[in-house]
C-alpha cells in the first residue's frame, strides 16, 4: 500500500502545493518550519482541513493504495493512523479503553475488541498500565500508549505530527526507538512532520523540506541533510553551504551564497561531482569539520589555496561542549569547535584566524 | 511555580495575605449584602409555624408543582441546549457571535419582558394563536405555559457553560477518534459528551435553579391557578400579598425553597467532584 499525495490545499491566503509519495513500510520525513504548510499537509491527507473553521479547499489527487481520498471520503473512513505532539489520549478513559476505542468505534465486539487493545499495549509494554487514566500516566507512557492506541484501528498509512517535540530528551529517544522499530515490523506508509532534522537521519530513508507552502527539496535523507541545495534547506540541515562557479581546476570559486565579502573568491574542492570549467555548483560542509589555525602556524594561508581562508571574528554562540563563531569576511559561514579547541587557538572576538577543511569533508554538486 | 511551592511552605492564609489588605473591606461587604436579608429572614421567622405552613397541603402543591415543572423545563433544555451549544462552539467566529447574542437576550432581559414575548407568540391574539386554536391547542395559563416560561429563561444558562465547556475542550480528541474510525454520532456521544460532563453538570445545576426561582414570565405568561401554574415562586408572592395576614407563611416558603435549592446545590457538587475525578 502506498499513500500518494498530489495536490494543491487552499487555507485562507495560504496555499500549499506538493507531490509526495510515502511508500509501504517506509517513513517519509517532511521537514520545515513553523507556517511552512505541514500542518495544512497533514489536514489535507487525514481528511479534516475544513474543520478549522475557515474556508479551505483541496484540489488534486490523494490515493491510498486502490483508494481515492477525495472529499467525499471522511476522516472516519480513511483509515488513516494520527499521533500527535500533545497526545490527545481520552482523558475519561482508561489506557486499555482509549486502545479498545478505535475497534469498538468500528463495531468489533466488545470481548475482540478488548484483546485487540491489550495485544497493542503489550506491544508498547505498557500491559501492567492498563487500568491507569491519562493523568496517572507520564509523557512518555502517554505517547506510547497514544501510538498503540493509532495502531489497534488498524490505519492503512499513519501520520506522525511532531510526535516527539513535547517529550524530555530521554524519552523522546525512546520514543524514536519506538517508531523505528514500529517502521521494520508493520508495513504502511508512515508520513513524519518535524522540525527536527535529528527526526529525519534517525528514521526516514526519504526526506521532503517544505518552505512557504512549496517543496523546496526532496529525495534520499542523506542527500537532502548531506547536501542541501539552497540556503533555506542548509539552515534547516545546519551546515555551511558555499555556491559559485567551477574554475579552471574544477574547484568551486564563491561568488554566490557565502561567498567573501571582501578581497579574492574562496576555492572549494571536495568529493562528489566533477565541474568543468564555469560550471556553477555548491559545496557544503559541517561548520564542526573547520579546523581553526593562528595566522603563525596556518598553512598556504594566502588565499590562493583551496578549502582555506582568513577571517576576524565578529561574535560567538555557545552551543553544547562548545562554541559556534562567525567572521566579518564570511558572514554565512558557520564555524564550530570545541571549546578546549578554542582556547587553544585564541578564539575570541576581533581574533584574525585562518580556517581550513579537509577535501574529504566537503560535498560538491553540480547545479542543474 | 514548583520552584516556589516547594521553597513557600503551604500555609493556609498565605495565599490570602498576597491580597491588598484594603480589599477585604469591599470583599467583606460583598459578602453581607448576599447574606444578610437571609439571615434577616431567618431571624424574622415563627418557628412555631413553620410545619403547618410548609406542609400545608397548598404548599406541598406549590412545591410539587415547581420540582415536576423544572424538572421538565431543565430536561428539555439539556436535550435542546446541548446540540445548541455545540452548533455555536463549531460555528465560525462571526456566526457563533450573533448565536450567542440571541442566546444571551433572555438572560439580560427581564423576565417580565419574556413573559409578554411569550404571550405575543403563544397567546390566544398572539402570532400562533390562531394555528393553536385551530389545532385545539390553548398553551397560555396552563401548566405547559409554566414549563415554557421556564424554559425561555433558564436555556441561556444551559447553552453558556455547555459552550464554554465545548471551546475549552477544543475539537483535538474529536479529530482523534474520527481518524480511528468512530462516525460523528459515535464521537459525540463517547468523546464529545464525557469531555464537557463538568461543565455540563454545572451549566444543568444553574439551568434548574433558575427554572425553580422563575417568577415573571410565569405570572404574565402562566398566571396564578393553585395546582395548575401556582409554582412555588407565586405562592410565595400570593402569601406575601394576602393583606399581611400570611407574611408569615410567606417567609416560611420561601425557607422551604431556599432549603430545596442549597439541597440541589450540594447535591450536584457532589456529583461533579465525582466527574472531574
Amino acid at each position: 500500500m502506498t499513500l500518494d499525495v498530489d495536490i494543491r490545499a487552499r487555507v485562507g491566503s495560504f496555499t500549499l502545493e506538493a507531490a509526495i509519495t510515502a511508500a509501504q513500510g517506509e517513513v517519509l520525513a517532511v521537514l520545515g518550519p513553523n507556517g511552512s504548510g505541514k500542518s495544512t499537509l497533514l489536514g489535507a491527507i487525514a481528511g479534516h482541513l475544513d474543520h478549522a473553521g475557515r474556508h479551505s479547499e483541496v484540489t488534486g489527487r490523494i490515493t491510498l493504495g486502490e483508494r481515492v481520498l477525495d472529499h467525499s471520503v471522511p476522516p472516519e473512513r480513511r483509515r488513516i493512523g494520527l499521533l500527535g505532539q500533545h497526545t490527545t489520549l481520552f482523558p475519561h478513559l482508561s489506557a486499555l479503553d482509549n486502545v479498545a476505542f478505535g475497534p469498538r468505534a468500528q463495531r468489533v465486539h466488545g470481548d475482540q475488541a478488548t484483546d485487540i487493545a491489550r495485544r497493542h499495549l503489550s506491544d508498547v509494554g505498557l500491559s501492567d498500565l492498563a487500568d491507569r487514566r491519562p493523568a496517572q500516566l507520564s509523557g512518555g507512557q502517554r505517547q506510547r500508549v497514544a501510538l498503540a492506541r493509532a495502531l489497534a484501528a488498524a490505519p492503512d498509512a499513519l501520520l506522525l505530527d511532531e510526535p516527539f517535540a513535547a517529550l524530555d530528551v530521554q524519552t523522546s529517544a525512546q520514543a524514536r526507538r519506538l517508531i523505528s522499530e514500529l517502521r521494520d515490523r508493520i508495513s504502511v506508509p508512515m508520513m513524519l512532520v518535524t522540525h527536527d532534522p535529528m527526526d529525519a537521519v534517525m528514521l526516514a530513508s526519504r526526506t521532503v523540506v517544505l518552505h512557504a507552502g512549496r517543496i523546496v527539496q526532496q529525495g534520499s535523507t542523506r542527500e537532502v541533510l548531506g547536501h542541501p541545495n539552497s540556503p533555506f534547506v542548509a539552515a534547516i540541515a545546519g551546515v555551511n553551504l558555499v555556491s559559485g562557479h567551477a574554475d579552471r581546476d574544477g574547484a568551486v570559486q564563491a561568488t554566490g551564497n557565502g561567498a567573501s565579502t571582501i578581497g579574492t573568491p574562496t576555492r572549494w574542492v571536495g568529493r562528489g561531482d566533477r565541474l568543468g570549467a564555469g560550471q556553477t555548483g555548491t559545496a557544503v560542509f559541517s561548520p564542526s569539520a573547520v579546523r581553526i589555525h593562528a595566522v603563525s602556524e596556518a598553512p598556504g594561508s594566502d588565499g590562493s589555496a583551496p578549502n582555506t581562508w582568513t577571517g576576524t571574528v565578529t561574535h560567538l554562540e555557545a552551543i553544547p561542549g562548545g562554541v559556534r563563531l562567525f567572521t566579518a569576511e564570511h558572514p554565512e559561514i558557520a564555524v564550530e569547535c570545541s571549546s578546549m579547541t578554542a582556547v587553544e587557538a585564541g578564539v575570541r572576538p576581533d581574533a584574525v584566524l585562518v580556517f581550513s577543511i579537509l577535501e574529504h569533508d566537503v560535498s560538491v554538486r553540480r547545479s542543474h | 511555580m514548583s520552584a516556589a511551592s516547594t521553597t513557600t511552605p503551604r500555609v493556609p492564609g498565605s495565599v490570602l495575605r498576597r491580597i491588598p489588605p484594603w480589599l477585604v473591606v469591599p470583599a467583606g461587604l460583598g459578602a453581607l449584602v448576599l447574606v444578610l436579608p437571609f439571615i434577616a429572614l431567618l431571624a424574622r421567622l415563627d418557628w412555631s409555624g413553620v410545619p403547618s405552613a410548609i406542609t400545608s397541603p397548598a404548599a406541598m402543591q406549590a412545591l410539587t408543582l415547581s420540582l415536576s415543572t423544572a424538572s421538565i423545563a431543565t430536561v428539555t433544555c439539556v436535550i435542546l441546549g446541548v446540540p445548541l451549544a455545540l452548533v455555536i462552539a463549531r460555528s465560525p467566529q462571526w456566526l457563533a457571535a450573533i448565536l450567542r447574542t440571541l442566546t444571551t437576550l433572555p438572560l439580560v432581559l427581564p423576565p417580565l419582558v419574556g413573559g409578554i414575548a411569550l404571550l405575543s407568540l403563544l397567546g390566544r391574539s398572539g402570532v400562533l394563536g390562531d394555528a393553536l386554536a385551530v389545532a385545539g391547542i390553548r398553551i397560555p395559563f396552563t401548566t405547559a405555559a409554566v414549563v415554557i416560561a421556564q424554559v425561555f429563561v433558564a436555556l441561556p444558562f444551559l447553552v453558556i457553560s455547555a459552550e464554554g465547556a465545548l471551546r475549552t475542550a477544543g475539537t483535538g480528541h474529536e479529530l482523534v477518534a474520527a481518524s480511528l474510525g468512530a462516525s460523528r454520532f459515535t464521537v459525540f456521544r463517547r468523546v464529545t459528551l464525557p469531555l464537557v460532563a463538568p461543565g455540563l453538570v454545572a451549566g444543568t445545576v444553574l439551568c434548574f435553579a433558575r427554572a425553580l426561582g422563575e417568577f415573571g414570565a410565569t405570572a404574565l405568561f402562566a398566571g396564578n391557578a393553585p395546582g395548575v401554574t401556582r409554582t412555588m415562586p407565586l405562592a410565595i408572592y400570593t402569601a406575601f400579598n394576602g393583606a399581611g395576614v400570611q407574611e408569615d407563611t410567606a417567609i416560611a416558603l420561601s425557607l422551604l425553597l431556599i432549603i430545596v435549592a442549597v439541597g440541589v446545590l450540594l447535591l450536584m457538587r457532589g456529583w461533579r467532584a465525582d466527574a472531574v475525578r
